[in-house]
């Protein structure tokens, strides 16, 4: 069994996890054998599924808790906050 | 992969090829669309289609995607319809593309088509029915 990796994530662009931010989520974490998932404000949401991120509905300056279970949950909740932090490549 | 169509008045099909390609930061492998437009003979569009499944179709099937139900591109389209080959579903839309972009490889056509169908259909909403819900939760 593996611990779960927790970190909270602030949203940094302007735009918030909308659909492009969403893609690269999902793309990026396609890369991981962990399950990961976001949550904000009682929704949890599936990071490996556009569809799903989608939903999430977080604008700028809100918080994100991401969750990775497995062998390489490190690595992918790193990765998410290197995304967070980079503002998904926007203002 | 199963391969993918659009079939639609204008030139949405192409447009929502290309609107698919800005959110997933690149473009759909086996999917094509075809333009109908308004002096377009049916034979035309026939022959369109069958050169598009020719050029999408992998050997795990095809899905065609037209813009509304009882148009000429959908009523062409239907002709294709062929169980576990080629399946067609009406209203296309952005989220019906991200669902069919991230489960495109999976093993059956008709359950894939039936994932994008829903896609669809939960992915429609009324501002007031959001907030009224809120506003009951609150």
């Amino acid at each position: 069994m593996y611990d779960a990796v927790i970190r909270e994530l602030r949203v940094l662009n302007k735009a918030g996890v909308h659909l492009r931010p969403a893609s690269q989520i999902v793309k990026k974490m396609h890369q991981f054998k962990s399950e990961v998932i976001l949550r904000r404000e009682g929704r949890t949401v599936n990071a490996k599924s556009i569809m799903s991120v989608s939903t999430l509905l977080a604008p700028k300056d809100t918080v994100v808790t991401v969750e990775a279970i497995g062998p390489d949950a490190e690595e992918a909740v790193s990765a998410m906050a290197d995304l967070f932090e980079s503002k998904f490549g926007e203002e | 992969m199963v391969g993918l169509i659009l079939v639609a008045h204008g030139n949405l099909a192409n447009e929502l090829l290309n609107t698919t390609a800005m959110i997933l930061g690149e473009a759909l492998t086996s999917a094509v669309g075809v333009p109908v437009n308004a002096m377009d003979d049916p034979e035309s569009i026939t022959d369109r289609i069958e050169q598009a499944i020719e050029q999408v179709n992998t050997g795990r099937g095809v899905l065609i995607l037209t813009d509304m139900f009882g148009g000429t591109p959908s009523n062409v389209a239907l002709s294709f319809h062929q169980d576990g080959v080629v399946d067609v579903i009406s209203g296309m839309s952005l989220p019906m593309m991200l669902r069919f972009a991230e489960s495109r490889d999976a093993d059956s056509l008709s359950a894939l088509a039936q994932g994008v169908k829903n896609a669809a259909l939960e992915s429609v909403s009324l501002a007031s029915d959001l907030l009224s819900v809120k506003e009951a939760d609150g």
